[in-house]
C-alpha cells in the first residue's frame, strides 16, 4: 500500500500486526481548481501509533488533514475509517485546530462549555447532551488538570492552559484517532515541553493513537515514533530509525541536520 | 409613592398595555437569543439593516392596503438570506453587504411613500414604534412567530454554540455551520419584522445590541450571557413600557434609553471590578 514510500515497507511487518488500520488512505489526491496539491498519498494508521506529519511550507499538510478530516472533496482515491469504507468521519477524529489562539479572546464561553462541544460529533439531529456527557466533560477535565478551571472564561486562560482545554475537547468523545495541527506554535518552550509530555503519555498509558502535523522537525523527531515526510506526495513513511539510516534522506535534509532530529534514534 | 402605584394599577387594567407587554417581552426575549450569535460573529449590523428593509415592506403593504406583517416577513427573511449570501460569496465584507442592501430598501420606502401620499402618519409610526396599538390579528401571528423563534434557538442551541466558537471543529463534528448561519438569518428576519412594531425601524438594532453587549460586560458562559442579557431586555422593555405611560414618553425610545442606562452600569461595574 506504501506505493510513495522510497523504502518499500516489509510486508512481513504489516502482517504481524494484530489489529486493521485505524485510518487507511489509497492513492489520494486533491486538487484546488487545476493545482494538484497533493498526488496519490496511500498510508494506514494502526492502534497507537504515534505519527509526526512533516513537510515544508506549501506542502499539502494542512490539505492532507482536512482531507483526513472530510472537509475537502478528493478528486481522486479514498480514505476509510476503520474497517467501514464509506463510515462517517465524524466522531473518529478528535481534531485539535491551529488557531486557538487567533480566537476572540473575549468570547463568553466557559471551559466545560468548550469541552463539552467534543461531545457533539457522536450525536445527531438537535444534538443534546444527557448526564453521560456531563460525566465524561468532567472525567476529561479531571484527567487533564483542568477541574479547577471548569468555570473559568477559556479567553482568561493562558496559552499552555487554553491548549490543554482544546486537547479535553478532542479526547472527550473518545475519538480512534487525535489528530493536532501544529499545537504548540503559540506557545513558549516550557510549555511545549509539558505539552508533548501530556501527549507522550496519552500515547503511552492509553495508548492513544495520534497524528501530530507540524513544520518543526526537532520536536516530532524527539517525540513521535514514526515519520510521514510529504511534499505534494509522501517522500518518506515509516520509523524514524529507518529514517535516520536511509541515505535518501541526507540529500533532502543534509547530514548535519538530519544528525539533529534523528539524535535520539541513533543514540538510544 | 402610592400615586405611582395607583397610575401603575391603572395602566395594567388597560387590555392593550398587557398586549404590548405580552408582545413586547417576547420579542425581548427573541433578541437576546439571537443577538448573543449576531454580535459575536460581527453582524451586529445586520438588524439596522433588516429593519430598512421591514420599513420598504410596510410602505409596500400600505400601498396595497394590505397588513404588514404577512408582507414583511417573506420579504425580509429573503433579504436577510440574500445579506448571508452576498457576504459570504461575492467578496463583500458582511458589514458591506449590509448597506448596499439596507440603502437600496430605505430608498424604495421612500419612493414608495411619496408616491402615495396618504399614509405617511402610518408609516411613520412604524420608524418610531407604536406597540401600543397593535392591532389584535397583529398580535397572535407575532406571539405564535416569537415562540416558534425562541423555541428554534433552544432546540438548536448545542450546534449553533458550537458553530459560534469554531466553525471548523463544529464541520468536522458534522454540524452543517452553512445552515446553521441560514437559520440565524431567518430567525433574525422574523423578529426584526416583529420587532419594528415594538420600537421602530430607527430602533429595533438597538434591542439586538444593548442587552447582549450589556450581558458580555459580566458573564464568563455562553448560557449565562444569553439568560442575563434576557433579563435585561425584559426588564428594560417593562420599565419601559410603564415609564413611558406614566411620563406620557415615547415607548420605543424609552425602552432604548433604559438599555443604555443598563450598559452603562455594567460597563462600569466590569471596569471597578477590573481595577479592583
Amino acid at each position: 500500500m506504501n506505493e510513495a514510500t522510497p523504502t518499500e515497507q516489509p510486508m512481513a511487518e504489516e502482517e504481524a500486526l494484530p489489529s486493521p488500520p485505524l485510518l487507511t488512505l489509497n492513492g489520494v489526491s486533491v486538487q484546488y481548481g487545476r493545482t494538484e496539491v497533493l498526488t496519490d498519498i496511500g498510508f494506514k494508521v494502526h492502534a497507537g501509533d504515534y505519527i509526526g506529519i512533516a513537510g515544508p511550507n506549501g506542502s499539502g499538510k494542512t490539505t492532507l488533514m482536512k482531507a483526513i478530516l472530510g472537509l475537502l472533496p478528493l478528486s481522486s482515491g479514498n480514505i476509510q475509517h476503520g474497517n467501514s469504507d464509506s463510515g462517517s468521519v465524524h466522531g473518529r477524529i478528535g481534531y485539535l485546530p491551529q488557531k486557538a489562539f487567533s480566537a476572540d479572546r473575549l468570547f463568553p464561553a466557559e471551559v466545560r462549555e468548550i469541552v463539552a462541544m467534543g461531545r457533539l460529533a457522536g450525536k445527531r439531529g438537535f444534538r443534546f447532551l444527557n448526564s453521560l456527557d456531563r460525566e465524561a466533560v468532567e472525567a476529561m477535565l479531571q484527567k487533564l488538570n483542568l477541574s479547577d478551571l471548569r468555570n473559568r472564561r477559556i479567553g482568561s486562560l493562558s496559552g499552555g492552559q487554553q491548549q490543554r482545554v482544546l486537547l479535553a475537547r478532542a479526547l472527550v468523545g473518545n475519538p480512534s484517532i487525535l489528530l493536532l495541527d501544529e499545537p504548540t506554535s503559540a506557545l513558549d518552550p516550557k510549555v511545549r515541553e509539558e505539552f508533548y509530555d501530556i501527549l507522550g503519555r496519552l500515547n503511552q498509558e492509553d495508548r492513544t493513537t495520534i497524528l501530530l502535523v507540524s513544520h518543526d522537525m526537532g520536536s516530532i523527531g524527539k517525540y513521535t515514533q514514526k515519520l510521514l515526510y510529504l511534499d505534494r506526495q509522501i517522500l518518506f513513511f515509516g520509523s524514524w530509525e529507518e529514517f535516520c539510516r536511509s541515505s535518501d534522506m541526507s540529500a533532502l535534509f543534509g547530514t548535519l541536520s538530519q544528525h539533529n532530529f534523528c539524535w535520539r534514534h541513533t543514540h538510544a | 409613592m402610592r400615586d405611582i402605584l395607583m397610575i401603575l394599577q391603572d395602566a395594567w387594567s388597560y387590555d392593550f398595555i398587557r398586549k404590548a407587554l405580552l408582545v413586547g417581552i417576547l420579542i425581548a426575549i427573541c433578541c437576546s437569543f439571537l443577538g448573543i450569535f449576531l454580535v459575536l460573529k460581527k453582524f451586529s449590523m445586520i438588524g439596522d439593516g433588516l429593519a430598512h428593509v421591514s420599513f420598504a415592506t410596510v410602505a409596500i403593504a400600505l400601498l396595497l392596503s394590505a397588513s404588514p406583517l404577512p408582507v414583511s416577513i417573506p420579504i425580509v427573511v429573503l433579504a436577510s438570506l440574500a445579506i448571508l449570501k452576498l457576504s459570504e460569496k461575492a467578496d463583500l465584507h458582511g458589514d458591506a453587504a449590509i448597506g448596499l442592501v439596507s440603502s437600496f430598501s430605505v430608498a424604495t420606502g421612500v419612493v414608495i411613500a411619496s408616491l402615495a401620499n396618504g399614509f405617511n402618519v402610518d408609516l411613520m409610526s412604524y420608524l418610531f414604534g407604536s406597540i401600543l396599538v397593535v392591532r389584535n390579528s397583529d398580535i397572535v401571528l407575532s406571539v405564535i412567530l416569537a415562540l416558534f423563534v425562541i423555541g428554534a434557538v433552544l432546540v438548536f442551541y448545542n450546534p449553533l454554540f458550537a458553530a459560534a466558537y469554531d466553525e471548523e471543529f463544529a464541520q468536522v463534528s458534522g454540524i452543517r455551520v452553512k445552515l446553521g448561519n441560514q437559520l440565524i438569518a431567518v430567525l433574525t428576519a422574523i423578529t426584526i419584522a416583529l420587532g419594528i412594531r415594538v420600537v421602530g425601524t430607527m430602533l429595533i438594532s438597538s434591542l439586538i445590541i444593548f442587552p447582549t453587549v450589556t450581558a458580555l460586560q459580566l458573564s464568563r458562559s455562553f448560557k449565562g450571557t444569553i439568560a442575563l442579557s434576557s433579563l435585561v431586555s425584559v426588564i428594560s422593555l417593562t420599565a419601559g413600557i410603564f415609564l413611558s405611560y406614566l411620563l406620557d414618553l415615547p415607548t420605543g425610545g424609552t425602552i432604548v434609553i433604559l438599555n443604555a442606562m443598563f450598559f452603562a452600569v455594567f460597563f462600569g461595574i466590569r471596569r471597578l471590578a477590573k481595577t479592583a
